[in-house]
């Protein structure tokens, strides 16, 4: 390997350092207009008449959109509507606009004008009269039979305000029965906040439809293929004739744009459709904090059952989740919560897991990165610490004769691959100090208490086969030897076009300098899923090893017989063709070669890549104040099983990046809702994301276990950064105050409540 | 819309005076474009000082520490004169917003915006500062106290008058100040609770103590029968500890969504003033 594990400069940095690099909001086109958006003030209602006349004969306005001149076909916003496989079905709840809105923000009408501020002017033109009707915000409260029904069509009609169903998980015996048999249960629940993506780039879209009934979409999505289905199907065009871009970067993901973007490029797209013009469709900040996905609040309890010497025997979780007004990915991550957040690491033989996607007035929840895992990691490991202390045992030591390893029987439908699980709990307590530092809250008496916790976990390295997953790669050879590869994934910022290549100039033996990848547009290449599920890196390269392989024979069947060698003793590396180790060509000249004969080389592949599990391990250091309940995370130290690091500054970056989302998850942030007026977080002045001021010490340890279904080992490595940094950060508060705390993020009110609650404030 | 780029105290009260109360004065602008932006202010005219010489600069003249108006927060809190004799005072104009916002915004912009709870504005309360301002009528000098007129108003009207600069006596032997500040995040975002505290010690006894304290009213409210109680006491643990609660009785918090409850922030009002004395105690023991 030449290129892969190098610390290779990203490839779009000039672009983005320089402030080159064209995002969404850069984008202006001829003739372009501005779109903006009718929201509903109201958490539940109807619209008893809507008069869009004035709006319309203001000067400059081009186009007025409500639910009475765009289709009402059903649809999901999010990547389900088309990557659900069979048998399954995906929940089809939303429309383009809306006469009956159901949280606050639900979109009723939209305006295309010559400027923004026409365009805001002739919103307030619009005429709605609102009959306000009963809403419920609490999943809690919304299960109940007497709660108003937030979505009496779509929602499962054997539960109340349940979308798509209960996820039953049962894998191996009955827990039930199975405690009985237990040594030691214990008990653990926990209420957890929504947060916010926070991605940098807000949501938006600028959509041209051309008179010849093409529609061209330069928008923020992480996954321009199933946007780009979802489009041609709630607009009712030929999937054909629609083309998903980005401009080509994309400021942020973290999930909450896998399919539509809020609903930036399907608005855009039916004012376009009136008009004939671009529109340019950009969420404000606040929009996009409290009209576009969050992720899952809600509550999860989870009993755990062992032998006195510590084996793990039944675990039971419940989890109801609030998902919001629209499904999006509700039941799809209420069931990620159960398969990766509260099984796969360990191995326990009873196991069940019971969630319920809960419909509620409120803004749609969907993907977070974590997607569900976070919220089960949330639950369990804190019962592990609880498990700990029941039996006398160090947590540590007690993961590890639980944890996953590779001939353990798992219910995963592929096996666990490299099982680091150890090795990171190791590295992650080395680096923290735990054995000087745990268990040492009676010895302390200060206003100033410390405390270390830890957590381990997985998730997935790809979404199939829970979801159609494939990518489509084309590789080809360009007159001078270099490379240049399509393919539909997006750069949404962890740099995966960096990475790809240099894996690709390993496989097929070429230079990275000067190699090229074509990404973001579903005109570049077929079928990608686009980026999420921790895949991009992991599913593109192994396609990419299928292609490669490919290309090379494309290669060496055309120069073996110019250069009177058997195709088949020949090879490539950095761009030198060899032959029993001696160079006898370079792809250069044979490119160039090759053009003059009417010949490119050229391979392409699609694919179904495998899936493997990444295994983590997080250990952090708080500082407690016992006076004002502030909680300041000191240090973290993550470990992580990435199989083979393919550019490692890189991959660190993933991790300390999730980690601090983590932080702010454990410790700051939440979206608060405040009846009658919506959500109190409008804008990063009102949402505690921790600043570059407030990072604690991030310690990422590469774990280099290589799996034996990555190209070259690599495991995915995306979303772990941030899914076991919360359950860490309390245990470790736990570890210093003697305090479990069961509700998140631990603001210094909260904290101080419950020191005071144990009488240790 | 006009824009005057002011070059002298004259200028900017001949300008105001002529605009008759269309014009603005304008410093940082790290409020006022905010409120702009959003509608609530429509001058027809800013008049921006800060490349007014006299405005500039921070001095030491007659036993006080001068800032001028247009000196910004980042120039306070690195100027080696602020740090020698009142190291809280840049700690406080060191912590807010960000460091753009501070690389813009002025110490009189975050009295005159008049939030409660602006760490600047907050960290000089307990200076005993006074402000010089000019208008057509002449020149007024106010304390710390004159400055605010409500939640959000200040007693300033900045588009007939003008604040030229800050004096504060400079410290005595046996002065200490401080500033704590009970934050959710050392960026972007207002405090949870602030307070001040400068005191005078003589013998190992107060002689008198002057306590800020917000958001708990209009401005950095005096604790005044903290203060009292105090007077004629020594600093020790518990003296401090009870004028921690005495606080409250000058306190009326509410509940803020996101930077605590009133109950929170009942709490840990006295921890707050009572560390910002203990900051003052060790100070002055060293």
């Amino acid at each position: 390997m030449k290129y892969v594990g190098q610390n290779i400069p990203r490839n779009d940095g000039f672009d983005k350092v320089t402030g080159r690099g064209l995002f969404t909001f850069d984008v202006t086109l001829p003739r372009m207009v501005y779109g903006k958006v009718l929201r509903s003030p109201y958490a539940h209602a109807k619209v008893l008449s809507i008069d869009t006349s004035e709006a319309e004969a203001l000067p400059g306005v081009r186009a007025v959109c409500t639910f009475k001149n765009t289709t009402n076909k059903v649809w999901n916003g999010a990547a389900p509507m088309f990557i659900t496989p069979l048998p399954h079905k995906p929940v089809l709840d939303q429309t383009i606009f809306t006469d009956e809105p159901k949280y606050i923000g639900d979109e009723v009408a939209a305006v295309a004008a010559d400027t923004e501020a026409i365009a805001e002017q002739a919103v307030k033109l619009i005429k709605v009269e609102w009959q306000e009707l009963p809403a419920v915000y609490d999943p809690l409260e919304a299960v109940k039979p007497e709660s108003p029904e937030v979505q009496p069509k779509f929602a499962n009609p054997d539960f109340h305000n349940i979308c798509g169903g209960p996820i039953v998980l049962e894998f191996g015996g009955d827990p039930t029965p199975a405690f009985d048999q237990c040594d030691a249960v214990v008990e653990y629940d926990v209420t957890l906040p929504r947060v916010k993506q926070a991605q940098m780039e807000p949501h938006g879209a600028v959509a041209t439809y051309s008179p010849d009934g093409r529609l061209e979409v330069i928008c923020t999505t992480q996954s321009l293929y199933p946007t780009k289905m979802i489009l041609a199907e709630a607009l009712d065009l030929p999937v054909s004739k629609v083309t998903v871009k980005n401009a080509p970067y994309v400021g942020g993901g973290f999930g909450v744009r896998i399919g539509l973007s809020g609903k930036a490029e399907i608005l855009a797209a039916a004012l376009s459709m009136q008009c004939f013009r671009p529109v340019k469709l950009i969420y404000t900040r606040e929009e996009d904090f409290t009209c576009s996905d969050s992720r899952h609040g809600g509550y999860l309890k989870c009993k755990l059952g062992a032998k006195a010497d510590g084996t793990f025997v039944a675990i039971d979780t419940q989890a109801w989740l609030n998902t919001g007004a629209y499904a999006t990915f509700g039941t799809d991550l209420v069931g990620v919560c159960g398969a990766c957040g509260t099984a796969g690491a360990y191995a326990i033989p009873n196991f069940r897991y019971t969630g319920w996607p809960v419909y509620t007035n409120q803004m749609t929840a969907g993907a977070m990165r974590g997607f569900g895992t976070p919220q089960g990691n949330a639950v369990v490991e804190p019962a592990i610490e609880l498990m700990a202390e029941k039996l006398g045992m160090d947590p540590i030591e007690l993961r590890k004769k639980n944890s996953t390893r590779e001939d353990t029987k798992n219910w995963f439908p592929f096996p666990p691959g490299s099982c680091g699980t150890n090795e990171c709990l190791d590295k992650a307590a080395a680096a923290i100090g735990w054995y000087d530092k745990h268990g040492k809250a009676g010895e302390q008496t200060g206003r100033i208490r410390r405390g270390v916790g830890i957590s381990a976990g997985t998730h997935v390295s790809n979404a199939a086969p829970f979801c159609v997953d494939y990518n489509t790669v084309i590789l080809r050879i360009e007159r001078d030897g270099t490379l240049f590869v399509n393919s539909s994934i997006p750069e949404i910022g962890p740099g995966s076009t960096t990475a790809c290549l240099q894996v690709a100039a390993d496989l097929i033996g070429v230079p990275y300098k000067d190699a090229v990848m074509k990404f973001g547009d579903t005109d570049a290449a077929p079928f990608d899923i686009g980026s999420h599920a921790t895949r991009t890196l992991y599913t593109v390269s192994y396609v990419m090893a299928d292609a490669g392989k490919k290309l090379r024979k494309d290669i060496f069947d055309w120069v073996g017989p110019k250069l009177g060698i058997d195709p088949e003793n020949l090879d490539m590396t950095d761009g030198i063709i060899t032959c029993d180790g001696k160079q006898v060509a370079t792809l250069a000249d044979m490119a160039s070669q090759a053009h003059l004969e009417g010949k490119q080389f050229l391979a392409s592949s699609c694919q179904v890549p495998p899936n493997c599990l990444p295994f983590y391990a997080q250990a952090a250091e708080v500082e407690v104040d016992m006076e004002t309940g502030m909680v300041k995370v000191i240090k973290v130290a993550a470990a992580h099983d990435v199989g083979k690091a393919v550019n490692p500054p890189l991959c660190r970056g993933q991790i300390e990046g999730g980690v601090l989302q983590g932080v702010g998850y454990a410790v700051r942030e939440e979206m608060t809702y405040v009846e009658g007026k919506g959500f109190y977080n409008k804008g990063f002045h009102s949402y505690m994301l921790p600043t570059a001021d407030d990072r604690p010490e991030i310690e990422s340890i590469l774990v280099e276990n290589p799996d034996p279904s990555g190209v070259f080992g690599i495991i995915g490595i995306g979303e772990c950064g941030v899914n076991p940094t919360l359950a860490a950060i309390g245990n470790a508060v736990a570890d210093a105050t003697g305090v479990r705390f069961h509700e998140f993020p631990l603001t210094p009110g909260r904290v101080l409540a419950g020191l005071k609650a144990a009488g240790k404030a | 819309m006009e824009y005057v780029n002011a070059s002298s105290v004259q200028q900017v009260l001949d300008t105001l005076a002529q605009a008759d109360g269309r014009a603005v004065v304008l410093a940082g602008g790290t409020d006022l474009m905010v409120d702009y932006k959003a509608g609530k202010i429509q001058p027809q005219m800013w008049i921006d000082v800060t490349r007014v010489p006299e405005l500039c600069g921070i001095t030491v003249k007659d036993g006080k520490l001068v800032i001028g108006a247009a000196v910004t927060l980042t120039t306070i809190a690195r100027s080696p004169l602020v740090r020698q004799y009142f190291p809280s005072l840049a700690q406080g104009c060191g912590t807010v917003g960000s460091l753009q916002i501070r690389n813009s915004a002025t110490l009189v912009g975050n009295v005159v915006s008049a939030q409660p709870a602006g760490d600047g504005a907050m960290s000089l309360a307990p200076l005993d500062p006074t402000f010089t301002v000019l208008s057509a009528q002449g020149e007024r000098q106010l304390s710390m106290g004159e400055m605010y007129a409500g939640f959000a108003r200040s007693t300033i009207d900045h588009s007939r008058e003008l604040v030229t600069k800050i004096s504060i006596p400079l410290p005595q032997p046996g002065e200490a100040a401080s500033f704590v500040r009970l934050e959710l995040r050392k960026s972007l975002s207002l405090p949870m609770l602030n307070c001040a505290a400068m005191v005078h010690v003589e013998d190992g006894l107060v002689t008198w103590a002057r306590i800020t304290m917000a958001p708990v009213g209009v401005g950095p409210v005096r604790a005044q029968a903290a203060e009292a109680f105090l007077a004629g006491k020594p600093l020790t643990d518990e003296n401090m500890a009870q004028a921690g609660q005495l606080a409250l009785e000058n306190a009326n918090p509410r509940s803020n969504p996101l930077r605590g409850s009133r109950e929170y922030r009942l709490d840990t009002l006295p921890v707050i003033i009572r560390r910002a004395l203990e900051a003052c105690r060790d100070q002055l023991a060293h």
